[in-house]
């Protein structure tokens, strides 16, 4: 049974239809990229998935049970694509107010801050502003906010945008670990290389997956030696078969 | 219940880190009001008049009913009265006083046309009918005063004045005084709060709050309770420095007023949360505001609406600020108790826990649950 699914996710701003009834199933310990263009889609679509917007229509299930629900919440982190932190108070603040609303106080408090900050390789000053660090730091500070409650299910939105390469390798290989002790990770990425790491892509174009599969599976699926070609290809079958089929979803 | 408390404690935090805030949720209401009553507090205006060719009677009249004289020839008088040097220029043409008035500024014409008016009468007791005894032929002389009733030009006795309320010493700004407290409780609490939960949607922690097992409910508790100690902070400080350091007259009791303060600040904590969920910018909070907070004050009850169509009438009492004016002016000018203002701090409350509900049900766009 999968940790999460979603099935037939419809999502609409306004006139616009962002998402065209898009379904995907995640495994305990996988971790599954969501590879796209800008505007394709990711973001509305694990917003969905992390409850914080409703869906038009279709289903979102975690841990077998339907979504939204503050039960289920609890599990979950996510990391949203903007730092959402209160810049305003230090990092120390910012861990212990996420804490405290999944009920982590004191000693506990402070393990776990220790612990998510070690993960997201970043060390604090005490007593220095949110606002006063660097933009790479204000993103691992909020990776730290998103995994101190160590949920069994991670959705990281761009988690690794604005990092050196360096911090990048280091981040993917606590992904990694956290993925081999059972964790399960949904992680949004334009990035190729990053996407190479996943187990799983879900290749998503406007509001749809065009593809899925582990990125061997994709590049041999489309004879294609990269991913980035692998993408295009997919992406000019998919717009062949709306052109032919009139498009489920034009 | 939990999560509130971690809300309220995180406001806290921010605030404990930005002091300049706190200082002028503080310092700026006191500052206004201590303006406003050193304004309201100089002493009565003294106009200038010009006057030509009036006899010295009537010109020392004229200043002893509180106007500064000049005297010039007709032309220039009136080029003065022109320019806005003079407020008014008083000359007699036959037994008619000729009065021209500046006019621009109603308190100036009023306080022109008050000290003519006092300063005919005074002229006109003062005259002294100087007759002089008869003296007939052979020596004789006869008072014709002890035969003649003469004309009396006795002032009418000044009425007796006993003050249900307030008293003689009481200045205009007295009256506004007690609003003021109010409005301005009401007007800074409003701008900080909406602007605060504003930030939460622009920096996503809005969103970023939603995916978290925090119920809806929580959120608003916490940002009431958070804000509520500073209101609370703030309403006192303002008014015990309005009524101790600037010396609004207070016949009421100091906590009733406190109460009040704070009510209004409630309701306009949990309005100004409201209005920031329908505001996607500080920008646009401040725009909300001037449709949503500068009507209350207008219509509070500030100025006299007896005289106004029914329409208006009828806005004002739609208003939270309006209740919270009226109870303030009963309290503090007419010394109102506890049992007086009840009705209005009930319709405070259920102000505020109509805002408060609103703004858990308009958290509902984000999230259902
Ligand atoms: N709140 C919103 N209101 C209106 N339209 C929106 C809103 N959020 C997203 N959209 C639209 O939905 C589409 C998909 O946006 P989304 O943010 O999901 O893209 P994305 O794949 O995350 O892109 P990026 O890689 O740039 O983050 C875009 O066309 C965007 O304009
Ligand atoms: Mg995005």
């Amino acid at each position: 049974m999968p940790i999460l699914s979603a099935r037939d996710i419809v999502q609409r701003f306004g006139q616009q239809e962002v998402l065209h009834g898009v379904s995907l199933g995640v495994e305990r310990g996988e971790i599954l990229g969501l590879l796209g263009p800008s505007g394709a889609g990711k973001t509305t679509l694990v917003n969905v998935i992390a409850g914080v917007t409703e869906p038009e229509s279709g289903i979102v299930e975690a841990f077998g049970k339907p979504m939204p629900s503050l039960q289920l919440m609890r599990r979950m982190g996510y990391m949203a694509q903007s730092d959402a932190l209160y810049t305003d108070l230090t990092a120390a603040e910012n861990l212990a107010f996420f804490g405290a609303i999944y009920g982590l106080t004191g000693n506990a408090l402070k393990h776990a801050g220790e612990r998510a900050l070690e993960t997201a390789h970043l060390t604090v000053e005490p007593g220095k502003l949110a606002r006063e660090y660097s933009g790479g730091m204000r993103r691992r500070l909020s990776l730290a906010t998103a995994i101190l409650h160590e949920p069994d299910l991670l959705i990281l939105d761009e988690p690794t945008i604005g990092l050196d390469p360096l911090h990048r390798v280091d981040i993917w290989e606590a992904f990694r670990q956290m993925a081999e002790t059972g964790k399960t990770m949904i992680v949004t990425t334009h990035v190729m290389d990053e996407a190479e790491r996943c187990d799983r892509l879900a290749m998503i174009r406007d509001g749809v997956f065009i593809a899925m599969g582990s990125p061997d599976e994709l590049r041999q699926r489309a004879g294609a030696a990269t991913l980035e070609d692998a993408f295009l290809y997919f992406a000019r079958v998919e717009m062949a078969s709306t052109a032919e089929g009139g498009g489920a979803h034009a | 219940m939990r999560n509130a408390y971690a809300v309220s404690l995180r406001i806290l935090r921010q605030f404990k880190h930005d002091p300049r805030t706190l200082f002028m949720m503080i310092v700026a209401p006191v500052l206004a009001l201590f303006l406003l009553n050193v304004i309201f507090g100089s002493p009565d205006y003294e106009p200038l008049i010009v006057t030509a060719d009036m006899p010295s009677d009537f010109v020392s009249a004229l200043e002893d009913a509180g106007a500064r004289i000049a005297t010039a020839s007709d032309v220039e008088a009136l080029d003065l009265v022109e320019q806005g040097e003079a407020d008014a220029f008083v000359t007699q043409d036959g037994d008619v006083l000729r009065v021209w008035i500046e006019g621009s500024d109603p308190s100036k014409t009023g306080a022109v046309l008050r000290a003519i008016n006092v300063a005919q009468i005074e002229a006109l007791v003062s005259v002294e009918l100087d007759i002089k005894p008869i003296t007939l032929p052979g020596g004789l002389e006869i008072d014709v005063t002890e035969y003649l009733p003469l004309p009396s030009f006795e002032p009418p006795a000044a009425p007796e004045v006993a003050y249900v309320h307030g008293s003689e010493d009481m200045r205009v700004f007295d009256f506004y005084g007690p609003v003021f407290i109010g409005v301005f409780v009401f007007f800074y609490v409003f701008i900080t709060s909406g602007i605060s939960f504003v930030r939460e949607r622009t920096g996503g922690t809005l969103e970023r709050l939603m995916a978290t097992p925090i119920h809806r409910w929580e959120l608003v508790l916490g940002y009431v309770a958070g804000f509520g100690l500073f209101t609370l902070a703030q309403s006192a400080i303002v008014v015990a420095a309005s009524i101790y350091w600037v010396g609004f007259p207070n016949l009421g009791n100091f906590w009733l007023v406190l109460l009040i303060a704070l009510s209004m600040a409630l309701v306009s904590l949990t309005l100004g949360i409201l209005v920031s969920e329908f505001a996607n910018t500080e920008l646009q909070v401040m725009q909300l505001m001037q449709i949503i907070v500068i009507p209350q004050i207008l219509l509070s009850g500030m100025f006299d609406l007896s005289q106004t169509p029914g329409w208006m009438q009828m806005l004002g009492k739609a208003f939270p600020v309006t209740y919270g004016a009226e109870a303030m002016r009963a309290v503090m000018l007419r010394g109102a108790g506890f049992g007086d203002v009840a009705a209005e701090l009930a319709v405070l409350w259920v102000f505020a826990a109509v805002f408060f509900i609103g703004n858990i049900v308009a958290l509902r766009k984000y999230r259902r649950i």
